[in-house]
């Protein structure tokens, strides 16, 4: 018995084993030559910029990539909105991958043979796929920490697994509250985890967390809806419609995981609607601090700035994308920019260290809720500071029976799909939705409202046919460089390697682009969806690139024209002909 | 009888299936000898026609979990008879989100003896799950048992349809 133990023990060595612990150090060089290969976090570095320096696959041979290992994933089980997405951004340490599926089971993938995707492990978290839950399911990723692989679940639980084993060392139920879940990523920052609350939808109010690293441990909260008496409450008129709790139910969910800027110690995270999404009347003010950018210190949780793009919002304009951290010139000054796809279909960059807005720019082909933004303030120029409900340039929607249309669609512009910088070229891109939303009230009376259930106040839904693009952004001179139109939506995220742009298409297509034009120089149908974005990486030094398809999701509402697509979660893994 | 929506029913027919409903519990529904199961219309509800996405598990037109849709309305306070509930469940409501289950609705001239291509665009009916005549009669059976008239939705209500007292759609209700 004990010789087999041992030779076991060997064979784990060799293959399994070998590879690093993943440490702030290499988290930290993510960028770096020798991490090249690898792709550890969901935005590959902490800047969230998705981009790969590998070329090895390049515009001038891309035509000859071809499919080379394909996985299916499990987690298919539905939840009361139906089968979850499949938005997983997958990870890769020295040729091993990491997914997450819809209820945020984390799987384990050798891809060392170069000819199948074989399943390692799969950590079992014990998680309930009771299918009563009336959620949206998604898993945005994993994180890497030290020997643990982390994932954030849909039932509120944060737990470790041990990426050599698969089992579970330590598993916290970090959101306690009724509605409170998880549909995002961890964001480890040393020895701590950042972890967003996701479901504000669902009658909840906002927070992000650290947790420790080692323990899951709770270390600090930072709600995103103030509680009376604490600044920004004064943006929570409650009083004045008879239900002085409404701040409690006032979303501002953090679902995408932010960046992080080790210089400043700051992360950045997106923060979600005010709810009920359509019916200001419930809320009015401000209702700070929804969809906004928060600026918090990693070891505090303390807020340093935050952003408000669309104060007082009555089209679901979350702004949980995420914040890109980029270097840029602009008006001859080199300056340490946080860049922006705003779902309000804006792009948007401010001052990294004070939140200073700087600049930005229509990316959507039809705008129609402001006239543009206040070249001083960042504001839309309708804003009124003294107004209770703000009235956009659309006019209001209300209670008394007034509607509106909105371009963007209530969904964006972009909205939690990844999205990219390439440095050397200085562009920012993603994908999005051309197209907008009908937008009615439909008054809620608050006894009425359970945490938990789906809580939006009104109607949004599609005014006309609603197709995609996918934009270009010189961020030093803030205008749009290149656009591409797209038959469908694009309702997922993109990544730049080298002078290539990557995206999935809701239709099953994956795609490669001139980083430049965003001309197409590759495709190729597989018949899942795509709502994840992709990522590039090394095994034994050859170049693939992967993504993970699923079902349509909320998205396919947009397109009811592809609604027999089934839902089959996949790892489709790329390489060119050798 | 058969499940026929057509205006053209004989009356005589249409007599004997009342009578033949009188004869039964209040909320049982009659095809061909068929009394609709209130137990399995509540499968039916839930799992194989997903009306609690628009109408919420409780019919209360409060917590469905549609975003394309504005939430339907308040099935516990519906006025609609036995005949009523059967047309709407299988023909639905052309020019609204209602959807029709009917397998051979809008085919055989027993939705208001109309085809789906006599609709002006826009205006044509949705198209929903696809049930047995059984089972809009079970559906049907479970709205008039369980749901027509009742009050406020209750957690033993809500552990009831679910099947399961831990179901998380109920943890506010306790
Ligand atoms: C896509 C959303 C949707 C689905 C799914 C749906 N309904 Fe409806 N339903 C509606 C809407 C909206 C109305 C109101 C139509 C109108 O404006 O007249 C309605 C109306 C009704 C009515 C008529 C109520 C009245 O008093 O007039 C009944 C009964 C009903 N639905 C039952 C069901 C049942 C049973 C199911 C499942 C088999 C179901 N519905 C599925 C949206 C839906």
């Amino acid at each position: 018995m004990k010789y087999h133990y041992l030779i076991a023990g060997l064979i784990a060595t060799a293959s399994g084993m070998a590879h690093a612990e993943v440490t702030m150090e290499r988290l930290l060089a993510a960028g770096s030559e020798e991490e090249a290969g690898n792709w550890l976090m969901i935005g590959k570095t902490f800047d969230l910029n998705r981009f790969s320096p590998l070329d090895q696959i390049n515009s001038s041979n891309v035509e000859g990539l071809r499919l080379v290992m394909a996985a299916p994933v499990g987690g298919m089980e539905p939840a009361g909105f139906g089968i979850g997405a499949m938005q997983t951004t997958p990870l890769v340490d020295d040729g091993f991958l990491y997914l997450s599926d819809p209820w945020g089971t984390p799987y384990k993938y050798d891809l060392t043979s170069e000819t199948a995707a074989r399943p390692v492990w799969i950590c079992d978290t014990g998680i309930d796929k009771d299918p009563s839950q009336g959620i949206l399911l998604a898993n945005r990723g994993l994180a890497l920490s030290g020997n643990n692989v982390v994932s954030v679940l849909p039932d509120g639980r944060v737990v470790a697994c041990d990426s050599d084993t698969g089992d579970v060392v330590w598993d916290v139920q970090v959101a306690t509250e009724v509605g409170e879940g998880f549909t995002n990523s961890p964001q480890v920052i040393g020895d701590r985890i950042i972890v967003g609350q996701s479901y504000g939808d669902w009658a909840t109010r906002g927070w992000i967390a650290a947790i420790d690293a080692n323990s899951g441990e709770e270390l600090w909260r930072f709600y995103t809806i103030p509680e009376p008496g604490e600044p920004g409450s004064e943006t929570w008129l409650c009083e004045q419609t008879g239900n002085p709790d409404c701040w409690k139910t006032g979303g501002g969910a953090a679902w995408v995981a932010g960046s992080y800027d080790p210089e400043s110690n700051l992360v950045f995270w997106g923060t979600g609607n005010p709810v009920p999404m359509y019916d200001p009347e419930y809320r009015p003010g401000d209702n700070l601090y929804t969809n906004s950018t928060v600026a918090l210190d990693a070891d505090t949780g303390e807020l340093a700035w935050y952003f408000q793009y669309t104060p007082g919002d009555y089209m679901d304009y979350d702004e949980v994308g995420p914040a890109l951290l980029v270097e840029a010139n602009i008006n001859g000054e080199d300056r340490k920019v946080m860049a922006r796809f705003g779902r309000n279909g804006i792009f948007y960059t401010l001052d990294r260290n004070s939140g200073a807005y700087i600049n930005s720019v229509a990316y959507v082909g039809n705008l129609n809720w402001t006239e543009g933004i206040d070249p001083k303030t960042g504001l839309p120029i309708e804003y009124d500071p003294e107004a209770d409900l703000q009235s956009y340039a659309i006019g209001r929607i209300t209670r008394a029976g007034d509607t509106a249309t909105t371009c963007p669609n209530i969904q964006g512009g972009t909205n939690f799909f990844p999205t990219a910088y390439n440095p050397e070229l200085g562009l920012a891109y993603a994908g999005g939705i051309e197209g907008c939303s009908d937008l009615s009230v439909r008054a809620v009376d608050p006894g009425d409202v359970l945490p938990g259930n789906i809580f939006i106040g009104g109607a949004g839904v599609n005014s006309g046919e609603q197709t995609g693009s996918i934009n270009a952004v010189d961020v030093a001179t803030n205008t749009v460089t290149a656009t591409l139109n797209t038959p469908y939506p694009l309702y997922g995220g993109v990544m730049a390697s080298a002078d290539l742009l990557w995206a999935g298409h809701m239709d099953g297509t994956f795609s490669a682009y001139n980083a430049s034009t965003l001309d197409e120089l590759w495709s190729m149908n597989v018949g899942t969806s795509f709502s994840a974005a992709p990522i590039t990486f090394l095994v034994n030094g050859t170049q693939y690139v992967a993504i993970t398809g699923g079902g349509l999701g909320v998205g396919g509402g947009l397109a009811p024209e592809l609604s027999n697509m089934q839902a089959a979660n996949m790892l489709w893994v790329f390489a060119l002909d050798s | 009888m058969s499940l026929s929506y057509a205006t053209t029913i004989p009356l005589a027919a249409l007599t004997l299936a009342i009578v033949a409903l009188a004869a039964l519990p209040m909320h049982a529904q009659e095809t061909d000898g068929y009394v609709g199961d209130p137990e399995r219309g509540r499968v039916v509800y839930r799992s194989v026609g997903y009306c609690g996405n628009c109408h919420g598990w409780a019919g209360d037109g409060k917590s469905g979990t549609t975003l394309q849709a504005p939430v339907g309305p308040n099935l516990r306070k519906t006025t609609l008879d036995t005949a009523a509930l059967i047309e709407v469940i299988g023909c639905g409501r052309p020019a609204t989100p209602m959807p029709y289950h009917d397998r051979a609705a809008y085919r055989d001239g027993r939705c208001f003896g109309m085809d789906l291509e006599d609709f002006e665009p826009g205006t044509a009916p949705m198209r929903g799950k696809t049930f047995s005549d059984r089972d809009v009669a079970n559906v049907v059976a479970f709205l008039e048992a369980y749901m027509i008239g009742r009050a406020e939705p209750t957690y033993e209500e809500c552990a009831a349809f679910y099947d399961n007292p831990s179901a998380r759609a109920c943890a506010g209700l306790q």
